[in-house]
């Protein structure tokens, strides 16, 4: 019964979501003041119908339900308690039913938060979520429903795929998720704004913290499908422009335009029509990630199924959303009443510059994903579109941006003075000068990009933190006033120099796999192998089953002159039920550097391929995800109002020469 | 039951989507305007100034401009005061009212089973054992052996269960269990081996071979593991040490033993003294047939099916094997299983579209077996 309940509860949210989506735009229409307050229960009710849907289907994997199909193709009733949860999104129906969830959760704490918006603004933006939500439950009870049922019920499941079987599973999607609809707020905030035809800084006051949060959940979930991919698919790297990790990069990029553009509009009032823009092109591009991962465009991990209809049906939501709002910005924008201008050298004139780069690197991610699949879908060709084009591309742009970052950081609103902010950063630069010769001195010798990266990011980084120590000093007084004055600072400033300061890290993490070291080889047990300075004893090359695999195991010691640092266990694992292999790469680390170990497959009987790595500072690069997501919630706990306060460009002007 | 809970459900949401039109004739709280936003901003730009945060010089330029997005924006156009449900109101309430169960009960009546329980897996195996059909004891069982792997009489029971749900593979695995358990017996090895040529559709692999050995070597004269030995030497095409194995079976066996008469029907075979003995034509001729015939009667019917099984399964993956389908359209047939020899009959031609002698095989058996027509 509980099964059955929840899969009714899933149908009423459908209906009540229709009920969101077009009562309270009615009303709006009407100028009719009940109609319109039906948004906010609405809001509210879905989502707890959706709630009981989704506590039914994990009940039924509790429980190991096996006349639910769902449960019998991913689970199993012997598999420990944390993957039966997690199982119940490990799969494409049950992904999408959390997605349905994170959606319906948003839009209720939008309805909750939302009760000092103007009503008419409120209805309309509920009613945009309305419209995602419907779209969304249809697609789950037409073409992937969770609670379809088998008669006669099996006695045991089918398991999940073992690469699934791993704590990640737990939280990777569901952050993922949290970034990709958050979103879906801004864009119902933006449809909601170019219905009721009026947009000001009220509008980026309450749309900022639902997209702050959106990112700061798409960093993380970021971060950790890349560490994931990192640790879990023993391919020695935690990047590979794959379409899919490009699906979640592209809404992260043309959100943080997003984030940077809608300080401009709070704060002066101005880039409106462009930040609707951006707000409507985020979410796309999140309708367009999953897309790509649920239509089995792609195969990869993430296309848990193919199936023709499901794709299409997820394209007919992507023409009429992404159609529809373009659609509607085009009829609408124009109306709406501009803002002021304002000059070129100025905070905000460096966020324009920010919003360029940001969307031109959105472009070549974008154009690097799809260009292959519609030449494919054309032509029939397969071409591979890998990180060379997109380190020629992306990564010359991205670097331009990070040597503005400082720049405009410390720029005032409306009127700033370049030659005053590059006096103030000579420190920042002299310090990263420093640090990318005392690079280029370690690798002796080695890559340029290696000292270059390290220079530019300590470069960042201490830039970073430039402005607050020159507000913190501003009228002179002591350590002690300077370091009150520091704490006492908005942590919106603190948020934003922290942010700053973890792709600072994270650029530093990646410039040092420049003098990383990498070996390929094949050994033997009790062989030695050394790589950057460690030695690598292989203690043995065994044989060892498990539980549900069988698998190669070599277990090695780490030493360091002489010293035994720590031991890892690399294995090449064979799943027998699903007849899958698997690489468990061994990993020891080391201060933030890590020793990786991932084996290839026996060659001759007794010895082993094995790839070798020394990844000094690897950790940086999820560290940095971390202290930018820390700096995104430090900005989000600032409840304070803004507006740009202008410096008055010269003083000195002001005092008559004597 | 059900329909019931579906009820409260859907009225406690018609009742919260519907609220807000219920109450009418009640004071409305105020609606906020934007100019509320920009009142707190200069009510804050003075506390910034007031913490020292922000100059005296700034802090002007900043309300002045706040105070111009002030003037600048609209007041609220929602009059405060007695909200009333326009006749508007009234019509989409009393269209949600009924559209909204209509639809979900229409649409949840196409997708869902209403009248299906839950099925916990823990519930249904602690169901009275009476009623469990032979799957779920199996079930039971192999989830207290997975809690108790060493309940070797536990592997004992389930083994020849195994056998008859046409799953040698796994009866093979019991016994082997049973052995390490309970420590080796010359019977259940020869059991092992009878598993394992099952398993291996009649051929005595090396495997159970092996396993023939052990049991001679605990028992030289186990009768069953002394015909699997006289299989394997068929097999091997040394037919005097399949006649020899024979005769010492007959020699040593009880005179009512109920396999006599299968071990002098294959020495009759061998030593062609009894060409009448001969199985029908048609029927598949080989050892393993004779292996078959010396199981028991329940266990050869699914036993001849699980052979089946797999030559159709072999056929599904690789159709250009006239003999195979030949073999599979007919056993069917012996089987009683009519519609599925037609449907063999169909794949075959599917898969030899090509192979016009083989097709017209394929239709002369077809008439024979009276399949056409």
């Amino acid at each position: 019964m509980i099964v059955e309940t929840g899969h009714f509860a899933l149908v009423l949210a459908l209906a009540v979501a229709l009920v969101q989506s077009l009562v309270p735009l009615w009303g709006a229409a009407q100028g009719d003041v009940a109609l319109q307050r039906v948004a906010a229960p609405a809001a509210l009710m879905q989502f707890a119908l959706v709630t009981v849907a989704f506590l039914a289907l994990i009940w039924a994997y509790l429980t190991s339900d096996f006349s639910v199909q769902n449960v019998v193709e991913n689970s199993h009733s012997a598999k420990p308690l944390i993957y039966k949860i997690s199982a119940v999104w490990g799969n494409h129906e049950g992904s999408m039913l959390l997605w349905v969830f994170i959606l319906a959760l948003f839009g209720a704490a939008a309805a909750v938060v939302g009760q000092d918006m103007p009503l008419r603004q409120r209805a309309n933006t509920l009613a945009a979520q309305g419209w995602i939500s419907t779209a969304f439950l249809l697609f789950i009870l037409l073409t992937s429903n969770p609670f379809a049922r088998l008669d006669p019920a099996p006695l045991e499941g089918r398991d999940l795929n073992p690469i699934l079987q791993d704590p990640g599973l737990a939280i990777h999607p569901p952050l993922l998720y949290i970034g990709y609809v958050g979103f879906s707020i801004a864009f119902s905030f933006a449809a909601g704004a170019l219905l009721s035809g009026r947009i000001d800084a009220a509008w980026a006051r309450w749309t900022r913290p639902w997209l702050l949060v959106a990112w700061i959940f798409l960093t993380l979930g970021i971060a950790m499908g890349s560490y994931w991919a990192y640790y879990e698919l023993g391919w020695g790297g935690f990047w590979f422009w794959d379409p899919v990790e490009n699906a979640s990069l592209m809404p992260w990029l043309s959100g943080t335009a997003l984030l940077h553009s809608i300080i401009v509009m709070e704060k002066r009032d101005a880039l409106k029509v462009w930040t609707l823009f951006l707000a409507i092109v985020s979410f796309s591009l999140s309708l367009l990630g999953t897309f790509l991962v649920r239509s089995g465009v792609l195969t990869s991990v993430h296309a848990f199924a193919t199936d023709p209809a499901r794709g299409v049906f997820i394209l007919g939501i992507l023409i009429v959303f992404i159609g529809g709002s373009l659609a509607l910005y085009a009829w609408r924008a124009p109306m709406l009443k501009q803002g002021g201008l304002f000059a070129p050298i100025s905070r905000e004139g460096a966020l324009v510059l920010n919003n360029l780069f940001l969307s031109a690197a959105t472009a070549t991610v974008f154009v690097g994903t799809l260009y292959p699949l519609a030449l494919e879908a054309t032509t029939g060709e397969k071409i591979s579109v890998g990180a060379p084009f997109f380190n020629l591309t992306f990564g010359p742009l991205f670097l331009a941006l990070l040597m503005i970052v400082p720049f405009g950081q410390s720029l005032a609103w409306k009127r700033g003075d370049l030659a005053a902010v590059a006096q103030r950063l000579v420190a920042a630069g002299v310090v990263a000068l420093v640090a990318g010769a005392l690079v280029w001195a370690y690798a002796s010798g080695g890559s340029a990009v290696a000292a270059l990266g390290a220079a530019l990011s300590v470069f960042v980084i201490v830039g970073s933190f430039i402005e607050l120590a020159s507000r913190a000093w501003r009228s002179g007084g002591g350590l002690g006033l300077a370091l009150r004055r520091a704490a006492g600072l908005p942590l919106s400033a603190w948020g934003t120099a922290m942010a700053h300061a973890g792709l600072g890290v994270t650029l530093l993490g990646l410039s040092a796999t420049w003098w990383g070291a990498e070996k390929i080889l094949t050994a033997k047990a009790g062989e030695t192998l050394e790589i950057a300075g460690y030695q690598i004893k292989v203690d043995a090359l065994t044989p060892r089953s498990g539980s549900n695999y069988t698998e190669m195991v070599a277990p090695m010691q780490v030493f360091r002159d002489g010293v035994k640092i720590a031991t890892i266990e690399p294995s090449k694992r064979n799943y027998t039920t699903r007849k899958m292999p698997t690489t468990e790469a061994g990993i020891a680390t080391i201060g933030l550097g890590q020793v990786y170990v991932a084996l290839a497959d026996e060659s001759t009987p007794g010895e082993i391929g094995m790839r070798l790595y020394w990844k000094p500072l690897v950790l940086l690069i999820w560290i940095g995800s971390l202290v930018m997501s820390l700096g995104g919630a430090l900005s989000l706990a600032d409840r304070r109002l803004r507006i740009g306060v202008a410096r008055r460009a010269a003083p000195r002007a002001a005092v008559p020469a004597e | 039951m059900i329909w019931f809970v579906f009820a409260v459900v859907t009225a406690a949401a018609l009742i919260a989507v519907l609220h807000p039109l219920l109450r009418s004739g009640e004071a409305a709280p105020a609606a906020p305007d934007d100019r509320d936003f920009y009142r707190q901003q200069l009510a804050e730009i003075e506390r910034d100034r007031g913490r020292g945060l922000l100059t005296e010089e700034d802090a002007e330029t900043a309300r002045v401009e706040a105070a111009r997005r002030l003037l600048a924006a609209t007041p609220a156009t929602v009059a405060n005061g007695v909200t009333r449900v326009s006749g508007a109101g009234r019509v989409a309430a009393a269209l949600v009212v009924l559209a909204v169960p209509l639809f979900s009960v229409a649409l949840y009546l196409r997708l869902g089973q209403p009248e299906r329980p839950d099925m916990p897996l823990t519930a249904r195996l602690s169901d009275d054992p009476a009623k469990l059909d032979i799957n779920a004891a199996v079930s039971k069982v192999e989830a207290h052996l997975r809690k108790n792997p060493d309940d070797g009489r536990g592997y004992e029971a389930l083994a020849p269960v195994y056998m008859k749900l046409g799953r040698p593979d796994d009866a093979a695995k019991a016994w082997l269990e049973a052995n390490r358990i309970l420590g080796e017996t010359p019977d259940r090895w020869s059991a092992i081996a009878e598993a394992q040529i099952y398993a291996g559709n009649g051929v005595v692999t090396a495997e159970a071979r092996q396993s023939i050995d052990k049991a001679l070597a605990g028992d030289g004269e186990n009768p069953r593991a002394l015909y699997f030995s006289g299989v394997a030497a068929e097999q091997d095409g040394d037919k005097a040490k399949a006649v020899a194995v024979y005769e010492k079976i007959l020699g040593s066996s009880p005179k009512d033993a109920p396999w006599l008469s299968v071990v002098r029907r294959r020495i009759a075979a061998l030593t062609g003294q009894e060409p009448k003995a001969q199985p029908q034509a048609g029927a598949p001729s080989s050892p393993a047939a004779e292996a078959l015939a010396a199981l028991p009667k329940d266990q050869q019917q699914a036993a001849i099916r699980g052979m089946v099984a797999n030559l159709a399964t072999r056929l599904s993956e690789n159709g250009q094997d006239v003999e195979g389908w030949l073999r599979l359209v007919r056993a069917w047939t012996v089987l009683g299983e009519g519609d599925k020899a037609k449907a063999a009959l169909g794949d075959a031609r599917k898969a030899l579209a090509a192979d016009s002698p083989a097709l017209e095989r394929l239709g002369a058996l077809a008439r024979e077996l009276g399949l056409e027509g």
